[in-house]
């Protein structure tokens, strides 16, 4: 069978991914736009779940399908392909990807040109007991409210730092439900300045207020500088545990406060997903105030890899809009290569888009600032709280080899299996690179990631043999 | 807003603001269940008042953690053979649903 080939293959329909399309579907080229999810949108543009059959199965890809209007940017151009639901399992630097899709298995596809448009995942602070059932991240309980209407819990406790914990706990206000507490890591201060940083962007302030209003119109308390150290229960989530946290990382005595709850949603910002650019052969770089490791990208968001792109979120956290630009930058510059795209004109539309960027960085620098938890409170996890959930290894472990000498996370993955389990390490991964850099005693230690290799997701083996 | 409960010992709660797809019915652990249409598995499951999802292995209980896909803690067996995400799943009429924490 003969490989499929496109002009430029998306890979993830989020804001940097749907940006991306809608500007090279105005040209003659052939587009493969590929998201996991049913629907394409990402976790920023997510909707109600309930759309018209042939919308949101993706049983017919990858052909035409109409890209959805309801995100607010719709294409009818026939040279756009969709495949949802399906997943990239793998990317070789020769442009060629193992795709799985939900109606004809694993096959091979082929791209002149490649953008990763990946998004990112949630990141949460350990803390013993929170694997218990009840204890969710706060974009997991979003997911169920925004688009199945669902809420996990008549009462529910926040924890985080940043606009989605105001945000959701809005959003279950204003469906009925009731926020008992929210614990703002963050201080009263760090909230009006966020005011400051986002000063001509009236939207966010707008949705801010909003969020705060109904908050206090509610009566719901909300702590600031406080962190979950422990929850409790019998096979479910019973009681949650936290304390007051002082500027240099350590608990402040006698802050403790207990609160009965059987749901808790937790965040502490986002973390990249650079699993496939990494297997790609693509440049990371380690940058805590941009979310962890990132992909490397020149000002076209060219990775290191020639004809292979990088947009959104995964060359730094800050948010859909500079996912939006970072989407289109990558277009024109693939439209450029093409020889589609005249230089100066190309020229004139990067200036006015790399402009408009840096407002967007200056908002992610901040949150990633709001978010950024002290070297202490990492070394400070409880021995028994679990680090990899899918290998059940605890702090204790950890701390353990450590002490033994362990410096690098790909050692530590050999010696205790930590970040070897089912989910291949996205939960635990970045949570090893903030816990070894605190826990080592022997000055700085430059981070390693751990390695990355096809398949990216699990599959059976059987969609494999048939390839 | 008003808001509707499944059953009595439901403890998750399906919003009536939302529109939603036709009613359908599927099983949890040979159980009848109700979902909807377009709904994942793990919402429904979340909507009827389970919360664990599976057992991790050092059989500690698991449920929904990330909902999206990235941590695999709500692995479901479903019709009998499948392993799949519960959040990435959409439920279909009659599947039957196998959870290892009831």
């Amino acid at each position: 069978m003969g490989i499929e080939a496109y002009d430029v293959v998306i890979i993830g329909a989020g804001p940097s991914g749907i940006g991306a399309a809608t500007v090279l579907a105005e040209y003659s080229l052939k587009i493969l736009l590929i998201d996991e999810n049913n629907q394409i949108g990402g976790q920023i543009w997510r909707k109600p779940a309930y759309q018209p059959v042939s919308r949101f199965r993706g049983h017919q890809p990858p052909t035409r399908q109409p890209m959805d209007l309801s995100t607010g940017i719709g294409t009818d151009k026939n040279n756009l392909h969709i495949t949802t639901p399906s997943c990239v399992l793998g990317v070789f630097p020769d442009k060629h990807l193992l795709l799985s899709t939900s109606d004809q298995g694993v096959r091979e596809i082929k791209a002149r040109s490649i953008i990763f448009a990946t998004g990112a995942r949630e990141k949460v602070l350990p803390f013993k007991g929170w694997t218990l059932p009840g204890v969710m991240t706060l974009g997991a309980a979003q997911i169920l409210l925004k688009q199945y209407g669902v809420l996990a819990s008549s009462e529910i406790l926040i924890s985080g730092a940043g606009p989605l914990a105001y945000l959701l706990s809005s959003q279950i206000i204003g469906a009925g439900g009731k926020v008992t507490t929210v614990l703002d890591r963050s201080s009263l201060a760090t909230m009006l300045n966020a005011v400051w940083v986002m000063a001509g962007q009236l939207p966010k302030i707008g949705e801010g207020l909003l969020a705060l209003g109904r908050l206090i119109k509610k009566r719901v308390s909300v702590k600031h500088r406080m962190q979950v150290v422990e929850v409790k229960g019998k096979d479910k989530l019973q009681e949650v545990i936290a304390v007051r946290i002082a500027s240099d990382g350590t608990a402040v005595d006698g802050s403790q406060q207990r609160y009965e709850t059987q749901m808790l949603a937790c965040g502490n910002g986002f973390v990249p997903n650079i699993e496939l650019p990494q297997l790609t052969g693509c440049d990371l770089i380690y940058a805590v105030d941009k979310g962890g490791w990132i992909v490397k990208t020149d000002r076209s968001m060219e990775t290191s890899v020639s004809g292979v792109f990088a947009a959104g979120e995964i060359t730094g956290i800050a948010g859909s809009d500079k996912s939006l630009i970072e989407g289109r930058l990558a277009a024109l510059s693939i439209l450029n290569q093409f020889g589609k795209l005249n230089s100066k004109k190309y020229r004139i539309r990067r200036a006015a888009l790399l402009n408009k960027r840096k407002h967007c960085q200056r908002f992610g620098a901040f949150l990633n600032r709001q978010w950024a938890i002290h070297p202490r409170e990492w070394a400070g996890i409880d021995d028994a709280a679990i680090i990899c959930r899918c290998e059940d290894i605890t702090m204790g472990t950890i701390r353990g080899w450590i002490k033994k000498g362990i410096r690098s996370a790909p050692d530590l993955k050999r010696a205790t299996r930590c970040g070897m389990g089912i989910c291949q390490g996205r939960t635990c991964a970045p949570l090893i690179y903030e816990i070894l850099a605190a826990c080592s005693v022997a000055g700085k230690q430059e981070p390693h990631p751990l390695s990355v290799r096809t398949p990216v997701k699990p599959i059976p083996l059987g969609d494999l043999a048939r390839l | 807003m008003g808001i509707i409960k499944d059953s009595k010992n439901a403890s998750g709660i399906r919003i009536d603001s939302l529109q939603r797809g036709r009613k359908i019915v599927f099983f949890v652990n040979g159980r009848y269940t109700t979902a909807y249409m377009g709904e994942t598995i793990h919402a429904a499951l979340i909507a009827a008042g389970y919360h664990q999802f599976r057992k991790s292995k050092t059989c500690q209980p698991r449920g929904v953690f990330c909902g999206m896909g990235v941590c695999y803690e709500c692995l479901v067996t479903v019709n009998n053979g499948s392993i799949q995400r519960a959040c990435m799943t959409v439920v279909e009429e009659g599947m039957e649903v196998e959870i290892d924490g009831d």
